[in-house]
């Protein structure tokens, strides 16, 4: 009969009662639609940067090979000579070495010179393949391209399609400044790739000899713009890294590394907005103290009245307490799906904006946490009148 | 059987008022009217029937129990399964139905949701009002409010019925069918029933009358202190 009783005392209450729920749901969906769509990014980022031990690019800034080559934001400072390729694909050490070459695009979507090794990276060995084909097949030929998720849906390419390749857009300085126009280059679709989270969505996969062979570059002058590094053992990585840090052409980057330059790049000021969030969530606790606070002499002839027909003490203590809990969990679970839609809603337009598909937003314990905090604080601010209703006289009111 | 003895409640600052109530017993199922002008206890006298206050002085025994030696949970208890209270201003929760109101008294005395539900409908119904269920109090006429109250004080068959004021917003006419109501209801459920009024019109339609006050003072008022008296 409590429930019977809370439920309508909250339709009593409607506009207050829906205000509060209301209040309580923006302020959750508030503490949760940023992290969520930051945690899609950072997930895709992370994963991103695990399927290779190391990022050897050019020597110069690691964060603008970081922003190159793996995020495709940026046009590379230099490239990379070709022996340093060739040295590391003889190296015993080496369990993969995958060439990235960037310099032509189609429609803005980088194409990515690469060889038939980038199909094989894995998050952990054991797993299934990263890239995973959606359609068609990996490149077998020179000119034979397979599109990330993001640049088929942008191109409108599909497995079978050609499509003319035009130079720039991702060639490096250096390069830009030197070499003149090329023609374009005809390539024909073989694969799609399935959404991978992270910036590969943008490019066209091709083989690194069309790269090279579009540019003229023949076996003397060959260049790369990175490779991905992946030993045999983890102290074979070390070795190679040092060894590499010591030269003076290249530099080694750990996934740790391009990881914490995503988190400073991408995710810049996460650890403000956490702190705001807590606020707006304690701001939310007041509201719902308000609320139960201006319900005032009505709330006490309520329970003065259940108490002269005999309702105990702990009935009307459970009344306030629980009618203050039904408003919580309403305003909670109305924030959490409306936190949810905004963040997928976000997700699509950030995603399109960096042009990739971000992943869909995971509710997780800390951040489901987070927002669960109102409960105890919302019960918190409930319990003052609720104790206040159950030692009131209901003589005071009737 | 209902009896009180040297009852006294003393009321505090700014004046001490002591009401005094001579020593009564009603027997199950009488019916007795209580007249005194305002302010001379008999509200008092049924907050103390019904076991919402305590006496200063004396005792209040109903069916061989002093209420003073029960705890508060059973005096909750004696309140909901014995007593029906039908209030002054009849105490109806606005943005409740008439029969949410009703439902409430049946929920609070027991009742399950559902059932409590159907209950009270029953009652609303024999009392006239089944066109008028899903009516909020401030949609209906004194006479239908009176009604609703008097509906949510019988119908958990309560063995005792407290009435304050019950004609007090009433005409003579529509007093004396609210009377011939609620004492047929009373006899119907075989409760006693005790009415508090100011009427003496009232007072002489009860075969069982006893009257209550004036209240006395053990301090001086405050308009004494000043002079103004």
């Amino acid at each position: 009969m409590t429930l019977w009783i809370v439920l309508r005392n909250l339709r009593v209450r409607g506009p207050a009662t829906l205000l509060t729920v209301l209040g309580l749901a923006l302020a959750t969906a508030i503490a949760l639609v940023v992290p969520l769509m930051l945690r899609s990014l950072e997930r895709g980022a992370a994963d991103s940067a695990q399927i290779f031990d190391l990022l050897v690019a050019a020597k110069g800034s690691p964060t603008q090979a970081v922003l190159s080559s793996l995020y495709l934001l940026q046009p590379p400072v230099a490239n990379l000579p070709y022996q340093t390729y060739q040295k590391l694909l003889s190296d015993p050490r080496t369990r993969r070495t995958v060439p990235l070459g960037f310099g032509d695009s189609y429609q803005g979507f980088p194409l990515l010179g690469t060889n038939a090794q980038v199909f094989e990276l894995r998050l952990k060995p054991g797993m299934p393949p990263y890239f995973r084909l959606r359609q068609g097949q990996v490149f077998a030929d020179t000119f034979q391209a397979v599109l990330g998720a993001r640049a088929a849906r942008g191109t409108g390419l599909k497995v079978g399609d050609e499509f003319l390749s035009s130079h720039g857009f991702f060639a490096s300085q250096q390069e830009m400044a030197q070499a003149g126009e090329h023609q374009p280059q005809k390539y024909r679709v073989v694969g799609v790739l399935e959404p991978t989270g992270a910036a590969w969505d943008r490019a066209v996969f091709v083989p690194i000899e069309a790269y090279w062979e579009v540019h003229g570059e023949n076996q003397a002058n060959r260049e790369l713009t990175a490779l991905l590094f992946t030993g045999r053992r983890l102290s074979d990585v070390y070795q190679v890294a040092q060894e590499i840090n010591r030269g003076s052409q290249a530099q080694a980057i750990f996934p740790g590394q391009v990881f914490a330059q995503t988190r400073d790049l991408l995710l810049q000021g996460q650890s403000a907005y956490g702190a705001l969030s807590l606020l707006v969530l304690f701001l939310a606790a007041l509201l719902v103290w308000l609320g139960v606070y201006a319900q005032g002499l009505e709330r006490r002839r309520r329970t003065a009245l259940l108490r002269a027909l005999g309702a105990g003490r702990g009935t009307v203590f459970g009344v306030v307490l629980l009618e203050t809990l039904l408003e919580v969990l309403m305003g909670v679970t109305l924030g959490v799906l409306l936190g949810w839609g905004l963040a997928n809603l976000g997700s699509g337009i950030l995603g399109e904006r960096l042009g990739f598909f971000l992943r869909a937003p995971e509710l997780t314990a800390d951040l489901l946490g987070r927002v669960l905090l109102l409960l105890p604080l919302g019960l918190l601010a409930a319990l003052p009148p609720a104790w206040q209703a159950s030692r009131e006289s209901p003589l005071e009111h009737i | 059987m209902i009896s009180w003895r040297g009852l006294e409640v003393r009321f505090g600052a700014p004046e001490e008022v002591v009401l005094g109530f001579a020593d009564a017993e009603i027997g199950q199922g009488e019916q007795v009217a209580l007249l005194g002008p305002s302010g001379s206890g008999k509200t008092t006298l049924l907050h103390l029937l019904a076991g919402l206050r305590l006496p200063s002085r004396g005792e209040v025994w109903v069916n061989g129990v002093n209420l003073a030696t029960l705890s508060e949970a059973r005096r909750d208890r004696y309140r909901r399964e014995t007593v029906g209270y039908l209030f002054q201003d009849f105490f109806l929760l606005e943005g409740y139905t008439a029969l949410e109101n009703v439902a409430l008294g049946l929920g609070v005395a027991g009742g399950r949701g559902k059932e409590a539900v159907r209950q009270a409908r029953e009652v609303l119904a024999r009392l006239g009002l089944a066109h008028r269920l899903h009516h909020v109090p401030r949609r209906l006429s004194m006479g239908e409010r009176q009604r609703v109250a008097l509906a949510r004080a019988v119908a958990h068959k309560p063995k005792l019925l407290l009435a304050d004021e019950p004609t007090a917003h009433l005409d003579r006419a529509r007093a004396a069918q609210a009377l011939e109501l609620l004492t047929g209801l009373a006899g119907s459920l075989g409760a006693t029933l005790v009415l508090a009024t100011h009427d003496p019109w009232v007072y002489e339609q009860f075969g069982r009358r006893l009257e209550v006050g004036p209240p006395g003072r053990t301090r001086p008022s405050r308009a004494e202190l000043e002079g103004t008296a």
